[in-house]
Parts: structure tokens; C-alpha cells; sequence
């Protein structure tokens, strides 16, 4: 009944959860500002879209390498929050069909990761270790 | 420097994330074995089809998940139900998930595997069941 072995794992999983969300998410800064992998769309990026993309370069690079972690997470959640009710939720109610789904899974894990921390692998944690030896 | 205010919380915001994943996830199936909603993609499957399997997986699963019974084995199920539909259904398609369209996937993914291995959080039917013993 009990299904524990994964659990003495959970700070590693965590990170593996934040890094390929964190990559994730830089993946639509690229989209933005290098039409890499693919452009977002054509012609130039609305001022809203520039200043998005902003927030998803920085906060996406400071939550995939741990760095001031929670606070860049909960800017990130706050962001795709406001994505999804600006540019999902007045297409149509159901997530499925607004194409929202991902802003929403990443709004509520990032809020998760501000609350939880980076779990392993993370500068943060490599800069508190340091912190009480000095 | 330190942002620690809502770590207090950990648990509860484990449990809205658990409970939203989940809510998600349960659409899928409703699209795959109901039709609903209407204009859901891939729409709705035929009984007994690879995409029909998928969303029966996905509905057990996603209600386990949602209700945090027998929590962890469901999000472990779950957790691999999305890498197979990735790299079955999104993966040939391109190596960017930009590209491929299997970003939900990959979330859904790692999510539930970061649910199996940490469990319900709060306000889940384990929670109960596993405080209920220790009363007893």
C-alpha cells in the first residue's frame, strides 16, 4: 500500500522539476526575443509581449540555476497568472480549448517552488552551506 | 534577502498545485472519452483506441490524484502515462517543445513524479486515513 521508495529522492526530484520548468520557461523568452526555437509571431512584439519576455529571461535563468529562487519563482507565477487571464482566459473558459494549460501549471508550481524552495543542486543552497562556516 | 514567508504554506500550495494538476489532467480525459469540451483536442477517441486507454489512465489517475487517495502510486502512473504520450505523440514531431506542442506534457510530467515522491500535502484522503491510524 505504502509507496515510499521515491520519497528519500524528493529534494533531487524537486530540482528536476524546477530546472526543466526553469528551461521551459526560457524557451519562451528565446521564442520572443531570438525566434528561436521558432518565432512567437510575426512582425514586431507588442510592448506587454516585450516586457514578458523580459520577466521569463530572468526569472527562467535565476529559477533553472537555483539563484534567489523563491523570489524569481513567485515573480514568475505572478506573471503567468496575468498572462493567462489577458491572453488565454477571454478566449474561452476551458483550458483546453484557451490553450491556457501550461500558464496554469506553471503559475501554481511556481508558487509551489516559492514556498518550497529549489530543493538540491541550487547556488541558493551551495551559498547557504557556505553561509555559517564563514 | 531571505523569502521565507510562505514556506509556511508549503503544504497548502502542494495541495492547490496537486488539486489544479489534477483538474487539468481530468479534462484531458473528459476531451478523450466524453467529448467535453466540445472543441477539445484530439476530440473525442474511439473505445478501445490507444488515445481511449490514455484518457481512462488519465481519469482513475487524475481523480486519485485529485481526491489524494493512494496518492503517490497514481501521480507515479500518471508521471509515466505523460512521457509515453511525449514520446509517442510530441517527440517526432520536433525536439522543441515549442515546436512539438508537448510543453503540457512534459509539465504534467515531472509534476507528478515530484508528486510521487512528496506526496499529497494537504487536505488529501491519505492525510486523513494516515492520521485516523495514528488515533487509533
Amino acid at each position: 500500500m505504502e509507496f515510499t521508495w521515491l520519497s528519500r529522492w524528493q529534494p533531487q526530484i524537486l530540482a528536476i522539476l524546477r530546472i526543466v520548468a526553469g528551461l521551459l520557461l526560457l524557451e519562451h523568452a528565446t521564442m520572443k526575443f531570438f525566434h528561436f526555437p521558432a518565432p512567437l509571431m510575426p512582425g514586431p512584439l507588442p510592448t506587454l509581449l516585450i516586457v514578458a519576455g523580459i520577466i521569463e529571461l530572468v526569472t527562467g535563468l535565476l529559477i533553472t540555476l537555483g539563484l534567489f529562487t523563491r523570489i524569481a519563482a513567485f515573480i514568475a507565477s505572478g506573471e503567468l497568472a496575468a498572462a493567462y487571464f489577458i491572453g488565454h482566459f477571454p478566449k474561452s473558459f476551458w483550458p483546453g480549448i484557451n490553450m491556457g494549460e501550461a500558464a496554469i501549471l506553471y503559475c501554481f508550481l511556481f508558487l509551489y517552488i516559492a514556498a518550497a524552495g529549489p530543493g538540491a543542486w541550487s547556488i541558493d543552497g551551495a551559498r547557504s552551506r557556505n553561509a555559517p562556516i564563514r | 534577502m531571505e523569502f521565507t514567508w510562505m514556506s509556511r504554506w508549503q503544504p497548502h500550495l502542494l495541495a492547490i498545485l496537486r488539486i489544479i494538476v489534477a483538474l487539468l489532467f481530468i479534462e484531458h480525459a473528459l476531451i478523450k472519452l466524453f467529448g467535453f469540451p466540445p472543441a477539445g483536442q484530439p476530440g473525442l477517441q474511439e473505445v478501445g483506441t490507444l488515445l481511449w486507454i490514455g484518457g481512462v489512465i488519465e481519469l482513475v489517475t487524475g481523480v486519485l490524484v485529485l481526491l489524494g487517495l493512494l496518492t503517490r502510486t497514481a501521480a507515479f502512473v500518471a508521471a509515466g502515462e505523460m512521457a509515453v504520450a511525449y514520446f509517442m505523440v510530441h517527440a517526432p514531431r520536433g525536439f522543441y517543445p515549442a515546436v512539438n506542442m508537448g510543453e503540457g506534457a512534459i509539465l504534467f510530467c515531472f509534476v507528478f513524479l515530484y508528486i510521487a515522491a512528496a506526496g499529497p500535502g494537504a487536505w488529501s484522503i491519505d492525510g486523513a486515513r494516515t492520521r485516523g491510524r495514528a488515533v487509533r
